[in-house]
C-alpha cells in the first residue's frame, strides 16, 4: 500500500522553526522482518510531536534509532546539522524516558539524577545544585537520598523524567511513559509533561498507542502503521481529516458505512450505500483525494458528530432501530441497527439519555460535512 | 529453559535467606529441613566438639575433661602452617574462579537465548562426573608422564626433564578451580540476569560509554551475586578433601586432610575433634565479617557512590 501523505502546511510561525530531528527514509530490518520502512519526519524545534500506531508499527523502533540504541539499515537521522546516523548512544544529546523507567535500582533519586551530570564532568557542587533544581520542576523536591524502589509508579516516573532533563539535551524522547500507571494518574501526568515541555521548550518527541494522549499533548502527530507512515498533520487535522481509513479507524471512534460512487460532478460526489441502497450526495470537500467512480468507499462520520431525530438544513439521515444505550453522564453512547448494520451515535447525556429506549426507531443525522469520505482500503 | 528456572527459584530461596524474611509461613515451610539438619548436623558436631575436650577420646570409662588437643594444635607449628596454607590455596583459588567466572557469567547472559539453556547445561554438566574421575584426570594432564610434559619434552622438546607439576599447591588449586568454578558462574549469572537491560541503555542515553555502563551499572548489580559465589567456593575449597588428596601428594596436604587422617588413620578422635572445632569456627568468623564487610542485604538497597 502507498501512504498518501498529507503534510501540514505552515499556518503559524511556528512552523519557521529550523528542524531539530530529521529522520530522511529511514528503513529499519531485523532479519526478514522490515520494522520501519522509509519514515521521513522533521521534528522542529521546541514542537511535541507524537507517534502514534497499533503495536508492533515500528514506533518504539523509529525512537531507539533515534536514540541510538538501533542503526538504520538505510537513511540518515540529523539531529541540528550534524549527521547522527552512525554516532553512537552516548555521544547523542538526547535525552530519553524509558518505558519502565529504567531508574537505577542501586543508587539513590539524587545518583540517578546526577548520572548525566557526572558523565559530563560537572562539579559536584554544581551537579547538587541542578539535581535539586530539576527536582523541584518535577514536584520532588528534596528526595535526593531516598532510594527509587520506594517512590510510587508516578514519582518513578518523573525522577526518570528529571534524570532525562537535567543534562539539558537538545531533544527529549519519551517511550510509552504513562502506559505503567492508573488512568487518574495518567491524565494528571498528561498536564504535567505539558507543562515541564512548555516551561523548558524543549523538542519532544513521544511515543505512544494511546492516540487520545497523543492528541491531548501533542503540536503534530504521525500515525504509523506497519512501519509506513500514514499521516502526518496536527490532531485536528488527524481527527477530522484522516487521509485513509487505517487513520480513521486508529484515531478515535467512527462509523464506516462501505457503498459505492454512482456518479461525480465538479461540485460533488454521488455514494449509494451498500447496506440501505440509499443514493447520497457528499461535496468534494469531504474526500481527502480524487475518487473515480465505481470506487469502493466509506462514508465515516464520528459518533460524537452523528445526532437522533434532529432537522438538519445539510443533512444526511437513515433509519434504524436503537439496540442498546450506554448512558455516561454528560454523554450516552446508543447503539444503532441500520439495515444490519451497526452505528454509533453519541448523543448528548441531558436531551437523549431518558428519551429513548432500546427497540425504538428512530433517524440517524449528521451535517453533510461531517462525513469524512475515503477509498476503501 | 527448565534449568534457568530452577536457578533462578534457587536464587529467589537464596534472597528470601538472605533478607531473613521469616514468615511464619515460610518458617513452617522450613521447619522439616530445619529438623533434619539440627538432628543430623548437630548431633554430630555436637559428638565432635564433646570428643574434643575428652581424653581418651571416644568415650570411654577413663576419659576426663580436658584442654590438650586443642594446646597440642597450637603448639605444633605444623597444623598452623597447613591451615594457613589451606587458607591461601582457598583465597587464590577463589580469586582464579572469579577472574575465569565473570566473563563467562557475562558472556551467558547477554548471549542470543536460543543456544542459552545448551551453555547453563554444559556449564552444569561435570557436575554428573564424580568429581573423583574428573580430579585423576588432572593427574593425566599434569603428572609427569601426563598431556604437559609429554607435549614439552617429546613432542617439542622446549625442555628435557619433565616438570614437577603434580603434587603441589597450584595442582590443587587447578582442580579445585575445576571442581568449583560452577559455584561461581551460576550466581553471578542469576544476578547479571537480574539487571535491568534498559538500565544500561539508561546508562549509555546519559553519555556513558560501554565500560563506564558497565562499571556504573552492571556490575555494582551484580554484586551479590559474586558475594555468594565468592563466598561459596572460598568455603568449599577451604575444606577440600579429595582434591588435595589426589593432586597435593605427600607434601601439600590442606586442613581437610588432616582432620580425615586424625579420625580415619590415627584413631586421634580427640586431636581430630579439635581441629575440626577450630577449623569450623574460623570458617564461621571469616563468613561473618566478610558478610559484615559487603553487606549482603544492603547490596541493593542503597547506593554506591555517586
Amino acid at each position: 500500500m502507498t501512504p498518501t501523505l498529507q503534510q501540514t502546511e505552515p499556518t503559524s510561525s511556528r512552523d519557521d522553526r529550523k528542524a531539530v530531528v530529521t529522520l530522511d527514509s529511514i528503513v529499519k530490518e531485523f532479519g526478514d522482518v522490515t520494522a520501519v520502512d522509509g519514515v521521513s519526519i522533521e521534528v522542529r524545534d521546541g514542537e511535541f510531536f507524537s507517534i502514534v500506531g497499533p503495536s508492533g508499527c515500528g514506533k518504539t523502533t523509529t525512537l531507539r534509532m533515534i536514540a541510538g540504541f538501533e542503526r538504520p539499515t538505510r537513511g540518515r537521522i540529523h539531529l541540528e546539522d550534524e549527521d547522527v546516523s552512525q554516532v553512537p548512544a552516548y555521544e547523542r544529546d538526547i535525552g530519553m524516558v524509558f518505558q519502565g523507567y529504567a531508574l537505577f535500582p542501586h543508587k539513590t533519586v539524587g545518583e540517578n539524577v546526577a548520572f548525566g551530570l557526572k558523565m559530563q564532568g560537572v562539579p559536584e557542587e554544581e551537579r547538587e545544585k541542578r539535581v535539586a533544581d530539576i527536582l523541584s520542576l518535577v514536584n520532588l523536591p528534596g528526595t535526593e537520598d531516598r532510594n527509587p524502589t520506594e517512590l510510587s509508579g508516578g514519582q518513578q516516573q518523573r525522577v526518570a523524567l528529571a534524570r532525562a532533563l537535567v543534562v539539558e539535551p537538545s531533544v527529549l524522547l519519551l517511550d510509552e511513559p504513562l502506559s505503567n500507571l492508573d488512568r487518574k494518574l495518567r491524565e494528571e501526568m498528561r498536564f504535567e509533561l505539558k507543562r515541564i515541555q512548555n516551561e523548558l521548550g524543549i523538542t519532544t518527541i513521544y511515543v505512544t498507542h494511546d492516540q487520545e494522549e497523543a492528541m491531548s499533548m501533542s503540536d503534530r502527530i504521525l500515525v504509523l502503521n506497519k512501519g509506513e507512515m500514514e499521516q502526518i498533520g496536527e490532531p485536528y487535522e488527524i481527527y477530522h481529516g484522516p487521509s485513509n481509513q487505517f487513520v480513521a479507524d486508529f484515531i478515535g471512534d467512527i462509523n464506516a458505512l462501505p457503498g459505492t460512487i454512482v456518479s461525480k460532478t465538479d461540485s460533488q460526489y454521488t455514494v449509494e450505500l451498500e447496506d440501505t441502497g440509499d443514493e447520497i450526495d457528499l461535496p468534494r470537500s469531504v474526500a481527502g483525494r480524487e475518487l473515480q467512480v465505481d470506487a469502493r468507499v466509506n462514508v465515516n462520520v464520528r459518533p460524537a458528530d452523528s445526532q437522533l431525530d434532529t432537522k438538519l438544513e445539510e443533512g444526511i439521515s437513515l433509519q434504524g432501530t436503537i439496540e442498546a444505550i450506554n448512558f455516561l453522564g454528560k454523554s450516552a453512547n446508543i447503539l444503532i441497527d441500520v439495515n444490519g448494520r451497526e452505528f454509533l451515535v453519541q448523543a448528548n447525556g441531558r436531551t437523549a439519555g431518558g428519551r429513548y429506549q432500546p427497540g425504538d426507531s428512530v433517524t440517524v443525522n449528521w451535517k453533510t460535512e461531517a462525513s469524512i469520505l475515503l477509498q476503501e482500503s | 529453559m527448565s534449568i534457568k528456572n530452577k536457578f533462578d527459584e534457587l536464587n529467589r530461596t537464596a534472597s528470601v535467606y538472605f533478607k531473613r524474611e521469616e514468615g511464619r509461613l515460610g518458617l513452617l515451610e522450613i521447619l522439616p529441613g530445619i529438623t533434619l539438619i539440627t538432628i543430623l548436623l548437630g548431633g554430630s558436631l555436637g559428638i565432635v566438639l564433646l570428643y574434643s575436650f575428652l581424653d581418651p577420646a571416644p568415650v570411654s570409662a577413663e576419659s576426663t575433661f580436658t584442654l590438650q588437643h586443642y594446646r597440642e594444635f597450637f603448639e605444633t607449628g605444623f597444623y598452623l602452617s597447613v591451615l594457613l596454607d589451606s587458607f591461601i590455596i582457598a583465597v587464590i583459588t577463589t580469586a582464579a574462579a572469579l577472574a575465569l567466572g565473570y566473563p563467562a557469567a557475562y558472556y551467558l547472559t547477554i548471549m542470543d537465548s536460543k543456544w542459552k539453556s545448551l551453555y547453563l547445561l554444559l556449564m552444569i554438566l561435570p557436575f554428573w562426573i564424580n568429581v573423583v574421575v574428573r580430579t585423576y584426570a588432572w593427574r593425566l594432564i599434569l603428572g609427569s608422564n601426563g598431556l604437559i610434559n609429554y607435549l614439552l619434552v617429546d613432542i617439542t622438546g622446549v625442555i628435557n626433564s619433565p616438570l614437577d607439576l603434580l603434587y603441589s599447591k597450584s595442582a590443587i588449586a587447578i582442580g579445585l578451580v575445576h571442581v568449583f568454578l560452577p559455584f561461581m558462574v551460576i550466581p553471578i549469572y542469576i544476578s547479571l540476569n537480574n539487571v535491568d537491560r534498559s538500565g544500561i541503555e539508561a546508562a549509555k542515553n546519559l553519555g556513558a560509554n560501554k565500560l563506564v555502563a558497565f562499571s556504573e551499572i552492571t556490575f555494582p548489580q551484580s554484586l551479590p551475586g559474586v558475594a555468594a559465589g565468592v563466598l561459596l567456593v572460598f568455603v568449599m575449597s577451604f575444606g577440600a578433601f579429595v582434591t588435595p588428596s589426589l593432586l597435593g601428594g605427600q607434601q601439600n596436604i590442606m586442613i581437610g586432610n588432616i582432620i580425615g587422617q586424625m579420625f580415619n588413620e590415627l584413631q586421634s578422635w580427640g586431636l581430630g575433634g579439635a581441629i575440626s572445632v577450630i577449623f569450623i569456627a574460623l570458617v564461621v568468623t571469616i563468613v561473618y565479617l566478610f558478610n559484615r564487610q559487603i553487606g549482603l542485604d544492603e547490596l541493593y538497597g542503597s547506593g554506591g557512590d555517586a
